[in-house]
Parts: structure tokens; sequence; C-alpha cells
């Protein structure tokens, strides 16, 4: 009935499918009342379906993930743990990859026994698990956490406050080198990149934007991935007028990079234009790419 | 196909001012399954933003209008005076909007009933068919949803027609079931070319648009809160019925659709080749739905309006409604009381010559447009981020609110001025012009910094309870001694007849509960 009224658009057959082979071993695996968590799986399957994270014939990884891993998540709340796990699946796998999100869930199941807020652990094992815009908030969860939850989650008790270390591993403690290129972000617009045009880097209140004069994107980057997102809070004009171009960080046009007393000759750097940086990061462009440079220090 | 899908980035205001906010939980839990999360609210984009884009997803990709007539100033513009007549035209120097797709998008927001009036083909029902896609319809539904007037149209065509298996076998009026139309459950109700409409029929329609139920053999359909798009050809009943009265007050905003700019065509023809239409493509980010639009609508009605902001408005209807030759006793000195009393205007002597606004019009403002008014004030207020209602929201509405409620007086002398004559016709620059000349007015008297009646509406506004009898003799002496002041000004204004009413009002209350006073011993 339910199925009929708001199931528009949803193949029969294929949501048949999910409540017998994903829904049913879910709820015998769990203790009391099933109707709250048959409920919230229902529907997280209508929108799912119409998202293609449920399978036609066959279960999907995400289907597969939920049997596997659901039923040892705190399910006091179903609807809010199912919807929050399906959401953060999904964006780990537009972000990222359906294997990392898959990854993601099995790591999270693991230590749910071990922590005290799990959808908090959750954002932690994300940014480890390359979300890098999750970063400070991350960060900022792991300091308030006991060491050993902190040890269970990202293999250390202790962080480093030097926000420079940001591409060194948590638990090293050698010094680092000269400036590298870590990876290269964006891309042009005609082959799925976000720029039309060749992009500038500024940094603006901390954090680091890349523009091409019509839309603009936030850099985020460490040692756990690197990724260009939206950024809804900042304008090409609000950039152009109060970005900084750089901040003790300097590039030449040939592709040197100096970097306090550390100086690099890059060669994918040649022709840069535009560098901008924050604590550890920085960011450079090219005349004539549609791609944003990451640039950074890793141990020796 | 992408480019006429592709929404503007946020923030599209700036000096809306979105908040730099970091990444956290709540935005790794929100999403397209449901927002569940704590503070899942506040992690996506706020309302009023994706209000904006979807009036830039209308202005740049679907309705091709390059007019910026709703106009905003930051800083002083650059101005031209064109022509003989030096017509001026300014360039805004702050974010401007085209009613044409703002008005119809707002009414969207504040779901009140909208009037479209332009010549055919002139993208009148195309723009209500999107603003319906962005309800969260279907094209289809939406397209069935229409509701076309033509001089046939019965009520069983516009309601439903009662089921015959269920007409046979009724033994009573409550056995008949009713096949009702699916547009009255619709959140958008669409009517083409309303005054087509045969009138026994717009009475039917009176009814849903102004009591939100339909009624067809003692049956009751109660319909959903809508906002409603009607559309006509023409404004001044060139319709094939005359449009009954009470269904045209009904309608809360009129915006016209204007001109198609030639140098546009380009545009046209790109459609044409690409075989695109507007309605097809438009983008699922800007869709509301229905909890967001109740949402929205709670949100615009907790915009705040000013008190001095609130005094202008007052100030203005004031000089509205006088009309001193009308009665002989003040309270009927009112435009409305000639109008009830079936004498023309002209029947009267223009005490000022229709230089006054008052003089200007042919009634005053009701209620219920009154109401109208501050709604879209807020809701403009509200569409461009700000915190609360500002002058040049009220100013930028009021045109379209009271484009048909507010009658003009053509004879007025005023308008017989090589400059003023194009207000006849120019029923938007004229309301606006209006609401100047009251601003200007309201300045003129200081009324900004010193207002008596307002100081003593605040004292009784705290309440009689413990007022001692001395007190209320001293508040009655100063409201006779406002009285005095406005009897040794001479002539009475509009906004006198108001503050004179206000204070006859003010002075009995306190002779009753002074009465009460002495009676309780």
């Amino acid at each position: 009935m339910r199925f009929r009224r708001e199931g528009r658009g949803v193949d029969h057959a294929a949501f048949h499918g999910y409540l017998a082979r994903t829904v049913d071993p879910i709820i015998e695996q769990v203790e009391g009342d099933p109707t709250p968590l048959v409920e919230a799986l229902f529907d997280l399957g209508l929108t799912g379906a119409r998202r293609g994270l449920i399978g036609q014939a066959d279960a999907s990884a995400f289907e597969q993930a939920l049997v596997a891993h659901l039923p040892r998540f705190p399910l006091d709340h179903p609807r809010r743990m199912v919807t929050s796990l399906g959401n953060a699946y999904e964006r780990m796998r537009g972000a990222l990859s359906e294997a990392i999100a898959g990854h993601w869930l099995t790591v999270l199941a693991d230590v749910v026994d071990d922590v005290p807020d799990v959808l908090e652990a959750g954002l932690v094992l994300a940014w480890t698990h390359g979300l890098a815009e999750a970063r400070t908030a991350a960060l900022k969860r792991l300091a308030a956490l006991p060491p050993a939850v902190r040890h269970r989650l990202v293999g250390v008790e202790a962080l480093d406050a030097d926000p420079g270390r940001r591409f060194a591993p948590l638990d090293s403690e050698t010094a680092l080198g000269p400036p590298t290129v870590i990876t290269r972000l964006g891309g042009f617009l005609g082959f799925g990149g976000p720029f039309a045009s060749p992009p500038e880097v500024r940094a603006l209140e901390g954090r680091l934007y890349a523009t091409d004069g019509e839309v603009v994107r936030e850099i985020f980057a460490d040692v756990y991935g690197a990724r260009l997102c939206r950024a809804p809070s900042a304008t090409v004009l609000e950039l152009l007028d109060h970005g900084q171009m750089s901040d003790g960080v300097r590039v030449t046009r040939y592709g040197t990079v100096k970097w306090g007393k550390q100086s690099a000759k890059l060669s994918e750097l040649e022709g840069a234009n535009t560098i901008a940086a924050i604590d550890g990061l920085a960011a450079v462009t090219l005349k004539r790419s549609h791609y944003v440079f990451v640039v950074g220090r890793v141990p020796t | 196909m992408s480019r006429f899908t592709k929404v503007s980035e946020a923030p599209t205001n700036p000096r809306a001012g979105v908040k730099r906010r970091p990444f956290d939980v709540a935005d790794l839990y929100s999403g397209p399954l449901g927002d569940v999360s704590e503070g899942a609210e506040q992690a996506t984009l706020p309302l009023d933003e994706k209000l904006r884009q979807a009036y830039f997803w209308i202005v740049n990709k679907a309705i091709i209008s390059p007019f910026y007539d709703i106009e905003f100033l930051d800083d002083p513009p650059p101005t031209f005076s064109l022509g003989e007549r030096k017509v001026k035209v300014t360039l805004p120097s702050s974010q401007s909007y085209s009613s044409y797709v703002l008005m119809p998008l707002l009414n969207l927001a504040v779901r009140r009933r909208c009037l479209l009036v332009g010549g055919p083909g002139r993208g009148k029902t195309v723009i209500a068919t999107l603003l319906g896609i962005m309800s969260g319809y279907t094209l289809k539904e939406i397209k069935k949803g229409i509701q076309h007037g033509q001089p046939q149209m019965t009520i069983a065509d516009l309601l439903g027609n009662p089921l015959p298996s269920s007409m046979v076998n009724a033994k009573s009026m409550d056995d008949i079931v009713i096949a009702w139309r699916k547009w009255l459950g619709m959140r958008v109700k669409i009517i083409d070319e309303y005054n087509r409409i045969p009138t026994r029929t717009q009475s039917a329609l009176l009814t849903v648009m102004a009591d939100n139920y339909a009624e067809v053999y003692d049956q009751i359909f109660e319909c959903p809160d809508a906002a409603w798009f009607l559309t006509a050809n023409d404004d001044a009943g060139g319709g094939t019925y005359q449009v009954i009265e009470a269904l045209r007050d009904r309608i809360d905003i009129v915006v016209k659709a204007l001109h198609f700019n030639t140098r546009f065509i380009s545009e046209l023809l790109q459609r044409i080749e690409e075989g695109v239409s507007p309605e097809d493509m438009v983008p699922r980010e800007i869709v509301f739905t229905e909890p967001e639009l109740a949402r929205m609508e709670k949100e615009i009605r907790q915009v705040p309006i000013a008190d001095s902001l609130r005094r202008r408005i007052e100030f203005f209807a004031s000089e509205l409604e006088f009309f001193e030759p009308g009665a002989r006793q003040l309270e009927y000195m009112t435009k409305d009381t000639i109008k009830v009393a079936g004498v023309p205007f002209e029947a009267f002597s223009d005490p000022d010559d229709g230089a006054s606004i008052g003089g200007q019009t042919r009634n005053g403002l009701s209620v219920r447009a009154l109401m109208t008014c501050l709604v879209f004030a807020k809701a403009l207020a509200y569409f461009r981020g700000n915190a609360e209602v500002t002058f040049d929201d009220v100013r930028q509405v009021l045109p379209f609110v009271l484009h048909d409620k507010l009658v003009q007086n053509r004879d007025a002398a005023f308008f017989n001025s090589s400059e003023n004559e194009a207000l006849r016709s120019d029923l938007v620059s004229w309301i606006r012009h209006l609401f100047d000349r009251s601003n200007q007015e309201f300045d003129r008297l200081g009324r900004e910094q010193g207002d008596e009646i307002t100081t003593l509406m605040g004292q009784f506004e705290q309440g009689l309870e413990g007022l001692e009898e001395r007190e209320v003799e001293r508040r009655l002496a100063a409201i006779e001694r406002v009285l005095r002041k406005v009897e040794k000004g001479g002539k009475l204004y509009g906004h006198l007849f108001d503050d004179v009413l206000t204070l006859k009002y003010l002075h009995q209350r306190y002779t009753n509960y002074r009465a009460w006073l002495r009676c309780r011993g």
C-alpha cells in the first residue's frame, strides 16, 4: 500500500528484492520491536533506489555493507542511524569511490563498541579515508576524545599541534623535506572538471580557494587526501578583491617554489601564475592549465 | 542541455552574507536520503538562497527577461536623460530584479494569488508552469492541473461532477459522491485566461480562492494552502466576461509581462535549434519540497518591520482614504462613503485640485490590501537576505500589490501636466510616485523624530490597570492639547484624519475608564 503511494518511479521487482535480501536479514539479527527499523529501511530503500544505491536483481555494494554491518550499530533511533549512514555512504561514494565508502562503513562498524559517539567517530574516519574537507572538524573532535579512543581511530594517542605537518603521517616525527607537488585537482569543464578557463588561487580568512572567474572551489588537502569542494560562502569578487596571493611561499614562472628556507625547482609548475598558501598547504596554478597543483612538504 | 540546467552558485547575493562555516558532522550525515542529524537544518543551503537560485535560473536560463525594473541602489547610480522628454535611465548600483519573474516567485513563497497580465505569447503560462514544477510537480501534472478559462466553462468543469451511480442510489444529498477535479488538491493552482470564465463559474472560483474550499451538491472539498497564478491577456476587462469585483479584489498582486527585447532573438534561435524548452529542464536543486515551502512561508512571516518604517506605511495609507467633501461627520469622510452611496466622484468639488496624493485616487486601501503589502514586503526582504524589511522593499513591492487595488482619479489636475500625463497609464511609476510623495511629506513634517500620537498610543498600550484618576486627567488633557494644535493648523489632511480618529478613540477609552474609577468610588 505504501509502496503504491510513495514508490513512484521505483521498480517493483527490484524493491521487493531489496526487502527480501537486505531488510529481512537485518531484521533477523536485531532484537526488540523491528517496526521502526523496518520503516526506516523501507524509506531508505525508496530513496536509495532512485539514486542507484539499491541493486536491481542483485544486492548492491551498499546493501551488502548494510546487511553485514548495520546490526552492529546502536539502533535506539533507527531512522536517525540508518539515514545518517546512508547519507554519509552516498557522500563518500560520490566524493571518493564506492570501495572507499564500503571500507569506511566496515571500519566504523569495527569501532562502534569503543567510541562514545558513533557519528563523530564516523566523521574522523571519513577524514582518514580521504574526505579532506572534514579535517578541521575531525581534528577538533579527536582532540576532545580520550587518548585510547584516539589511538583506536587514527593510530596515535597524541596529536601533533604543528599545522605545517599536514602532509606528514600522524605518527611521523621525521623532519619535513623541500616543497613538492602532492597532487593536482580540478580540470577543464569539458573533460569533467569544474573550470571553464585556467583558474587562479587565493587565500581568504585562513581558507584556500580557486576560481576561474565563474565558479569558486575551496581546496582541501592533507596526508589523507586532496579535494576541491563547492564553496557557497565565497564569491569570485570577494576573492579577487580581498584574497591573498601568497603567505611566505613564492613561486617563479620557471616553477621554483621558495618555502621559508626551503626551495625546490618543480618542473610541473613551469608557467606558474598564482600561488596561495595556508598552514602547510600551497596551491599553484599555471597560465595555461585548468588544474590546481597542490604543493606541500612531506617527511624526508 | 547542461547549459540550461546550470544553477547559479551560492551566494547569489553576496550582501546577504552566507556564513562561512567549516564542514562538520551534520554535513557528513545529511543528504539526499533525508536530514535527520542534529543541526542538519543549518547544514543545508538556506531557503532564501535557494529562492534566489530559482530566480536566477528563471531569469538567466528559462524566461529571457533582460529587464531590471525593480531597482536597488547602494551608491548614487549613473543616470542618463534620454530623448526629447529626458527619460531618466538609471544603472542600478545594487542587485536589481525583473518584476515579471521575481513577483510570481515571491507569490509562490508566500502562497498568495498572482495575476499575470500581458498579450498572448509573452510567457505568462510558462512562468506559472515553471513555478508549479519548482513546487515538486511534474510537467504532466501541472499541465493537467491548468484550468483554461473559456466561455462554456461550467461549475462542474471547474470543480468536479457527482458520480452518476451515487446520484441514482442517493437517498439524501449526503450520499452523493463527487469526483473532485485534481487541481483543487494541488499546492500550485493555475487559471489560464480567467477573464474568459462565465460569471457564474467565476463565483464558484471565488469561493475556492477566497475560502479555500469547493462546494458541489452540499459536498465540501477542503483545498490545501496554495499559490495561485491567474493569467489574462487584457487587464482592462477585455476578456469574454467582465471579472466580478470580488474576484478581482482577491488577487493579491498583479504583474505585467513586458515586451520581448529583439536584441535577444539569438537566444530564441538557439532554443529552436537545440529543441529545448524551459519547462523540461528545471534543475532538481531549485525544486522545493512541501515542507520547504511551508518553512519558507513561516520564515518570511518572521521577518520584522521596524516601527519607524511601519509609521511611514501608516502615513501613506492614511493619505489615501480621507475625502473631506464626502460627509459631514468625521468618521464618514472617506472615499468608501461616496462609493457605497453610489455618488459619482465628479459630483464633489476637488478640495485640493488633485495636488495631494489623496486627490489622485478614488479609493483607499482595504485591510486585505494592507496585509498583502506587508506580506510581500517581508517576502522581498527575505528574498534579498535582509534581516528586516527596508524602506526600499516596501517601495518596490507597493506598485505590484496596489496595481489593481488603487483606483486612479484620472480627472485630477495633477495628471494634466505634460510631466505627469504618462502616469495615467504607467500605474507602477504612479504608485511609486505616491509613496515617494508621502514620504517627502512624512519627512517634511518631521514625523520620524517626534510623533505625539505614537507617544500617547504607547502610554495607552501599557494598560489602564492601576492608573490613577489624576494620571487619566493628565492624559485626557494631553489628547485635547494635541487636538487643539490640529485645529490651529487649519486644513485637514489624510494623515490628520486618522490621527484625529485615534485621539478620539484614546479619549473615549480614558473617559470610560475615568467614569469606571469614579463609579467605583
